[in-house]
């Protein structure tokens, strides 16, 4: 089934004004990069560069050439292979993933802290089990469970053991990049096996506005030489660092991806990459960062419509998230109102699986409801075809309401599998409801963890190869942690 | 309404050019620097801080009135240094090393500049060594920390051993912030305060350089 309703946030003429502005920006102010080997091998790819100031500036035809080199087809593998993901989605509808980044979690009993180890893992095994999320990231573990210099690579170890679906890594220094490529090439059997079927991708952030600091810098190039898909980040901050406006910050954030994208087709012709565009906003009276505004989700429809309709890049945002501290109706009104405009959008990816406090927090619980949430989210994209068989055109004219009813009839056995059901949602009565328990949502959640965490792990990586892991780690270690 | 009044008024609507051209006009008139700035402008300022934390104005509202009374300042700074007023204080803050992220930081010291301290911002990425250096060129009341990452906000600890270490922990008051940073984070690395957000840090720092 093919995606029928999508909004378009943006007439003709006004998509083709932000392109336009777009590509004039990246011509005419360029940008601030901070890695001298990149400046130097785009200044041979014919991007104009000043290397003591650092800054570079695209041309048209480079831009034209970049865009044409995006390759429209791409493949992001699962280690397990049962999840692998083909973009554009065969059947029309996006992509979900779990929210990276949040260093607190919030346990099944409801107690917020830093992330420990053993809640990581306890993460893969429920996401794991999550059918209605296709990949992950890594679960921000703190600095007191494991090396503060190497959070990154002690949790894609994790990762890649538990892990069944595709891993999108989120970096925390420069000089652990190379590590976290070893790792994953270790967890396949090496580079080229990765580069074949890469079971992680990579995020890169820019700095608004324009800037790429060392670290994303190495990200991209290193990412461009292994020949790793990358989904280029912007997380703009409305009113602080980039325009208050939400169209402001929307082009922006899309011009920074965009550069990230042609510098890497540049790089790398034919490198997947998906723009991911995760806009945030300042609140102007507290300062606290806002993940739900409701003009930044107009916002985020506008990037989704802008690389996809405008140039037939795929594109990711936020799906699901809330600035709520709790589980509680602020957070489910913001996470549905902003699946629901999301889920029409043209975007690919849609993220933030599990996550509340402004991706600040992540909770099994919350994950295990947003599983239900995506699954409403992907039926309303898929739409309702209008033809005689679904309208029941032949048992209407037939009179079948009267006898024998719809209840029993052909067409009814044919479609009655058909509805969306989530899980979880009371669909009884009051005495059923009674009789159960009178469970809310959050409770039956509850219950459905205490069932997923006994069930038996879906995944493990081989161990031979995960000694493999294990050794890139010990590398790392000694490489990266200072005080040892 | 008298000339002060207006003042306060003009720096309450965070009205630059007006608050600036009647406060040359109060001086014209001869009235003394330090009733412009005790009885104009820091009524008008202060007015703004009360409305700011009954959340009925915004941020920019603020930093405008800040910035109306600043350029003012400037005018009778002269006058002011004669009858030998000062600010009332001098912070430092920065983003600790290994932390690039510096909006929470910028606003630190901008609400901190609009409640009339002086402050030096030394930048993000900054490690011991450097504030350190600041401690004794600028010698400080206070110190802000701020660490947005939990793999940074070690960083705050090492920077406030290394402090002590030189001998300078007893000179200042270290403030700690960003966003995974708590109280409790504070008491262990022996900060002396946390606030959650900027202007609650401006107001501490205040009440403090103000009741020293
Ligand atoms: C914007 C942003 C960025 C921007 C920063 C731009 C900039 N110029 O600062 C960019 C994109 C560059 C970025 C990069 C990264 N980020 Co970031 N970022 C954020 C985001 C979305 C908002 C932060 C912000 O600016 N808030 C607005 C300000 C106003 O709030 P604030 O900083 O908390 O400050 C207030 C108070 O805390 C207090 N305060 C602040 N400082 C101080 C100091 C003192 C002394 C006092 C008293 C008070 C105080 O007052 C302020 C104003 O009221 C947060 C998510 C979030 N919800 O916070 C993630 C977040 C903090 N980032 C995160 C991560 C992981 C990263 C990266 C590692 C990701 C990457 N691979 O690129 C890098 C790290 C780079 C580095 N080495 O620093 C994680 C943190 C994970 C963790 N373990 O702690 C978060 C939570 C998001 C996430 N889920 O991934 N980030």
């Amino acid at each position: 089934m093919k995606s029928r309703i999508k909004y378009d946030v943006m007439t003709k003429d006004e998509l083709n004004h932000m392109k336009s502005r777009m590509e004039e920006l990246l011509i005419k102010r360029g940008i601030h990069l901070d890695h001298d080997e990149m400046l130097t091998e785009l200044s041979e790819l014919g991007c104009i560069v000043d290397m003591e100031t650092k800054q570079l500036k695209f041309t048209k035809e480079l831009i034209d050439k970049a865009v044409a080199s995006v390759p429209k087809e791409f493949t992001l593998y699962s280690p397990s292979g049962k999840r692998d993901l083909k973009f554009p989605h065969p059947e029309g509808k996006f992509y979900v993933r779990t929210n990276t980044g949040a260093p607190n979690y919030m346990t099944v009993d409801g107690e917020t802290h830093f992330t420990k180890i053993s809640e990581v893992n306890e993460w893969y095994h429920i996401a794991n089990q999550m059918e209605n999320v296709d990949y992950f990231t890594l679960p921000s573990t703190s600095g007191e469970e494991v090396p503060g210099d190497a959070v990154d690579v002690y949790t894609l170890e994790r990762a890649l053991n538990l892990a069944e679906k595709h891993i999108w890594l989120q970096p925390y220094e420069g000089e652990n990049v190379k590590y976290l490529i070893d790792m994953a090439a270790a967890s396949v059997g090496g580079l080229d096996k990765l580069r074949e079927r890469p079971i992680v991708s990579f995020i890169a952030c820019s700095v608004s506005c324009l800037n790429y600091k060392r670290m994303d810098a190495e990200i991209l190039y290193r990412c461009a030489k292994a020949g790793l898909p990358v989904q280029p980040c912007s997380l703009p901050t409305a009113g602080a660092n980039t325009p208050v406006t939400a169209q402001g910050t929307a082009f922006m954030a899309a011009s920074e991806v965009f550069a990230m994208i042609v510098m890497l087709q540049l790089l790398s012709p034919g490198l997947p990459v998906i723009a991911t565009t995760l806009l945030f906003s300042m609140d102007m009276m507290t300062t606290y960062t806002l993940q739900s505004n409701t003009e930044i989700t107009m916002a985020r429809l506008i990037c989704m419509q802008l690389f996809e309709q405008g140039y037939n890049i795929r594109a990711h945002s936020y799906g699901t998230g809330t600035d709520s501290l709790a589980i509680d109706e602020q957070n489910m009104i913001e996470r549905t109102s902003l699946i629901h405009s999301m889920a029409m959008s043209d975007a690919s990816v849609l993220g933030g699986a599990g996550q509340l406090e402004t991706a600040k927090t992540i909770s099994p619980i919350q994950l295990i409801i947003d599983n239900e949430i995506f699954g409403i989210a992907q039926r309303l994209r898929a739409g309702l075809e209008i033809n005689d068989d679904y309208l029941g055109w032949n048992e209407i004219m037939d009179g079948v309401d009267t006898n024998p009813g719809f209840i029993m009839s052909d067409h009814t056995m044919k479609h009655f599998e058909e509805s969306h059901r989530p899980d979880m949602f009371n669909r009884g009565g009051l005495s059923k409801w009674e009789e159960n328990g009178s469970k809310t949502l959050q409770e039956s959640a509850v219950e459905k963890y205490h069932k997923l965490i006994k069930n038996p792990a879906t995944y493990s990586l081989d161990p031979e190869k995960s000694a493999a892991v294990k050794e890139v780690l010990k590398k790392a270690h000694k490489a990266l942690v200072k005080e040892q | 309404m008298s000339i002060l009044n207006e003042i306060s008024e003009l720096v309450i609507e965070g009205n630059i050019e007006g608050t600036k051209a009647k406060v040359e006009l109060a001086v014209e008139q001869g009235i003394g620097a330090v009733s412009i700035l005790d009885e104009g402008l820091m009524p008008g300022i202060n007015e703004i801080g009360e409305r700011f934390a009954k959340f009925e104005i915004f941020v920019p509202n603020v930093l405008m009135s800040a910035k109306a009374m600043n350029i003012s300042v400037e005018v009778i700074q002269p006058l002011l240094t004669a009858s030998g007023a000062k600010p009332i204080g001098t912070a430092v803050i920065g983003t600790v090393k290994g932390d690039l992220h510096d909006i929470g930081k910028n606003l630190v010291a901008l609400m901190m500049k609009s409640s009339g301290l002086e402050v030096i911002d030394l930048g993000s990425d900054i490690g011991a060594d450097k504030y350190i250096e600041a401690i004794e060129k600028y010698e400080p009341d206070v110190i802000g920390l701020s660490a947005l990452l939990t793999t940074t906000m070690n960083e705050q600890g090492r920077i406030i051993k290394a402090i002590e270490e030189k001998g300078l922990r007893d000179k200042i008051k270290i403030m700690v912030g960003g966003a995974p940073v708590t109280q409790a984070w504070a008491d262990k690395i022996g900060a002396d305060a946390f606030t959650a957000d900027a202007a609650d840090a401006a107001r501490w720092a205040k009440n403090y350089v103000v009741n020293k």
